[in-house]
């Protein structure tokens, strides 16, 4: 029912979308069959989003869906490899929750979890803390009909791709985000590995960059030749991104706002 | 890589139309496979039973064939038992006249001396049945006694010898033999 729910039924694109960072909310709302970046609320964040601040940006908002992106700070990432995980979907379940236990110090009981297998050997999970759900339910009520991860949107929008295109997708997808950068390395488009650190000056970026394209030389035996960079950063512009065609890859920009069009 | 699909929203509002869509697309599909289904079976059904009918009809003409194959062998059985007893008669007959004759000159044969030539043989038909001159040579004369020996025990024979001529190489005998109808 699950597999047939997610071909058949299909979640309606909100007109207006809100990209919760660390200390900024930016609106999105729709325009054709994408979205564009129509307004910047500093000083503003989850936990603040009853306040003045909040209602005034409460208060520009159509009556029509709203969507919440939330931004890669709230989310905890894993890449998990197994021998062969089982087929039954609670079997599986139950593996990768007794596996995430095992490397998750925190009671798993307080998290969202949702995970995504690719081809029975490795599974992607993605972690929020129930409380960041809670506080989206009780500040916006039932007006938040979508709400979703940056990170996950970036991907989609880059790497679900049909086969043979899905072949020449870059191999790290860079996600520069309010204070946080996410780096996910793909083989042939699936993630292999995943991590996401603080970077407040955008200077050190290619250098962190530099480290784990080493890493994945090193750990994985897999060489880096492409990259995506996405900005979700609402203050930086493309102009002041990094060059990294110094490391020896090539690569593109993207911003963010075309990765909002992949809402399903 | 598969759409990883991802809200944690209690709300979601899923897209009808686009649902619709593809429920129409579907239930119209399936209609147009049921409706050729449904052809092919009835026009599959119609060269079946057209076939049956064939069937049928060469079923009935076999039936036909064999009621006047009996009726035609009924017509022969009729025709035997009415020529029967005048069938019996003539075989009888061609029996009485033919075989016992054949069976007589096998005998003969049998009892012929060796190296014994038939130099004569003759047929006369006599009151009581048949008779016949036969001229026999041998290169021994004790080969024509046991010959005259063997004519004695063959059972409704009678003989008479007519002449007998004794050589040094050749011993020939006439004999008359009458031959009594059983």
């Amino acid at each position: 029912m699950d597999r047939l729910g997610r071909r058949f039924v299909h979640e309606l694109l909100p007109p207006q979308c809100l990209l919760l960072s660390d200390s900024t909310v930016t609106l999105y709302q729709r325009e054709g069959r994408g979205y564009r970046r129509r307004d910047l609320f500093r000083d503003l964040n989850l936990s603040t989003l009853d306040s003045p601040g909040g209602r005034k940006l409460f208060s520009r908002l159509d009556e029509k869906g709203l969507g919440i992106v939330l931004g890669p700070g709230h989310f905890i990432f894993n890449i998990l490899d197994f021998q062969r995980l089982p087929r039954r979907r609670s079997k599986c379940e139950e593996m990768v929750d007794w596996r995430l236990g095992k490397v998750f110090p925190d009671n798993l009981e307080q998290y969202i979890h949702q995970y995504y297998t690719f081809g029975r050997k490795r599974v992607f999970s993605l972690l929020v803390k129930g409380k960041v759900h809670r506080i989206l339910q009780s500040t916006l009520g039932g007006r938040a009909s979508y709400i979703g991860c940056s990170t996950l949107l970036s991907m989609n929008y880059l790497y679900h791709r049909p086969w043979p295109f899905s072949l020449l997708t870059p191999d790290l997808m860079i996600q520069l985000s309010e204070g946080l950068v996410v780096v996910s390395a793909h083989h042939r488009s699936v993630p292999y590995y995943i991590r996401k650190f603080k970077s407040r000056e955008i200077r050190r970026l290619q250098e962190e960059i530099a480290q784990v394209v080493d890493f994945l030389q090193k750990q994985y035996d897999r060489t880096v030749t492409t990259y995506a960079l996405v900005n979700s950063h609402p203050e930086i512009r493309d102009a002041d991104l990094p060059d990294l065609t110094q490391l020896g890859i090539r690569g593109r920009r993207v911003d963010f706002q075309e990765c909002l069009g992949k809402i399903r | 890589m598969k759409y990883l699909r991802y809200n944690i929203s209690d709300h979601p509002r899923f897209n009808r139309r686009k649902f619709y869509f593809r429920v129409a697309v579907i239930l119209a599909a399936s209609l147009a496979f049921i409706f050729l289904g449904v052809n092919r079976w009835s026009r599959t059904r119609q060269l079946l039973v057209g076939n049956l009918n064939r069937l049928e009809e060469i079923q009935n003409r076999i039936r036909q064939l064999d009621q006047s194959a009996a009726r035609y062998r009924e017509e022969i059985d009729e025709k035997k038992r009415q020529w029967q007893r005048e069938v019996d008669f003539v075989n009888h007959l061609i029996r009485g006249t033919t075989r016992p004759l054949v069976e007589k000159m096998t005998l003969l044969e049998k009892i012929l001396p060796d190296q014994g030539v038939v130099k004569e043989l003759k047929y006369t038909q006599e009151e009581k049945g048949l008779g016949l001159t036969l001229k026999v040579s041998a290169p021994e004369l004790t080969q024509l006694l046991d010959f005259y020996r063997e004519l004695k025990s063959l059972p409704g024979i009678t003989y008479f010898i007519r002449d007998e001529e004794i050589l040094e190489r050749e011993n020939t005998a006439t004999v008359i033999l009458r031959f009594i109808d059983e």
